[in-house]
């Protein structure tokens, strides 16, 4: 029986293969001068890292996109009758041990969803987007971050 | 900025600790999850196993309207036309509301384009004193610490008046004569402790 339409499928793969990316070629940035260049020596280490650092600032947007495309797509069916309940007796239920017979997604997929994509993700492609562009006038942030909610809120 | 920089080191590392168990619940910690991201079908055994609800709910609507998809089943019921319309109805209004404001957006007059030019003349402008300024305080510096170093290995520099330009002589006062002056005192401090 299906599960996962092309749609679902689709964004899913994009989010998880430019995330990928995202996260090493992060990691390399993050961590690459204490890790990587006692390893590769200078002159490798620096045609690493601005690779890397490439890759991330063309690679995130496509993240982003990717994200709020499957926000969009996949909030309506996350957030069903069965979610309302999820949360307060589910959550219980599960803590006491006991088998709970889920709805198309579980307890664990359902906060996966909200907080890992939906919450921590957006919040990683905003912050990066502030860490991008920081020529903008970042006063009108405050703004431009309504907008967006409103955006979204509209959207789902 | 600043904030955003934490903001984006924190929340990365947290979501890609996540990952790791996303990843390892969707391969190998759960059998069958991964054909389903893969393929978009499930086992029916599989779906009965871990979604025991859904699979249920599949199964009676299949059996009520045979040429459904089971996978209306998962998305909640199934819309009825009414209803339908109405959501489209709201998707129209909505867009046709945004599309306005957007039209309205770049409708600049010319007063509006003479003060956002000046604005902006106004900013290149501090960008650049600010910048003079940064290169006046990063020389001052430097020669600060040549001094120093050229001190210690026993050579006194005395630092050579650099003649600024003439523009900036007035906003930006000459970095070496400063230099100087903060290289005095700390010299006589020295002889002062030996």
């Amino acid at each position: 029986m299906q599960r996962f339409n092309t749609m679902e499928r689709a964004t899913h793969w994009a989010m998880a293969i430019s995330f990928c990316v995202l996260a090493v070629s992060g990691l390399v940035m993050l961590f690459g001068k204490h890790v990587l260049l006692p390893l590769f020596g200078y002159s490798l280490f620096a045609t690493v890292a601005v690779v890397c650092k490439n890759v991330h600032n063309f690679i995130g947007p496509l993240f982003i996109l990717s994200v709020s495309c499957s926000s969009c797509c996949s909030s309506r069916t996350t957030c069903g009758r069965s979610h309302r309940c999820a949360v307060d007796t589910q959550g219980r239920r599960i803590a006491d041990g006991e088998h709970v017979p889920s709805h198309r997604f579980n307890f664990g997929e359902k906060t996966w969803f909200w907080l890992g994509v939906v919450g921590l993700s957006s919040l990683v492609g905003v912050s990066g987007l502030v860490l991008n562009f920081p020529n903008f006038e970042q006063g009108g942030r405050s703004c431009r971050l309504r907008t967006s909610c409103t955006l979204s809120v509209v959207c789902w | 900025m600043q904030i955003a920089n934490i903001v984006h080191l924190v929340g990365g590392l947290l979501v890609m600790t996540l990952s790791l168990a996303h990843i390892y619940i969707g391969s190998i910690g759960m059998e069958g999850a991964l054909d389903g991201m893969k393929t978009g079908y499930v086992d029916e055994t599989w779906a009965k196993e871990h979604h025991e609800l859904w699979y249920d709910e599949a199964m009676r609507s299949q059996s009520a309207e045979p040429r459904a998809g089971c996978i209306d089943a998962g998305c909640g019921p199934r819309l009825n036309g009414g209803e339908m319309m109405k959501r489209l109805i709201v998707i129209a209004a909505g867009v046709v509301l945004s599309a306005g404001a957007w039209a309205k957006l770049p409708a600049l007059n010319e007063e509006q384009k003479a003060a956002a030019a000046e604005k902006k003349a106004k900013a290149d402008e501090a960008t650049k004193k600010g910048n003079e300024q940064l290169a006046a305080a990063q020389d001052q510096v430097a020669a600060m610490r040549y001094i120093e170093q050229m001190k210690a290995k026993g050579v006194t520099v005395t630092p050579t008046p650099i003649a600024p330009p003439a523009a900036a002589v007035a906003a930006v006062p000459a970095p070496a004569p400063a230099a100087a002056a903060a290289a005095v005192p700390r010299r006589s401090r020295l002889e002062r402790e030996k």
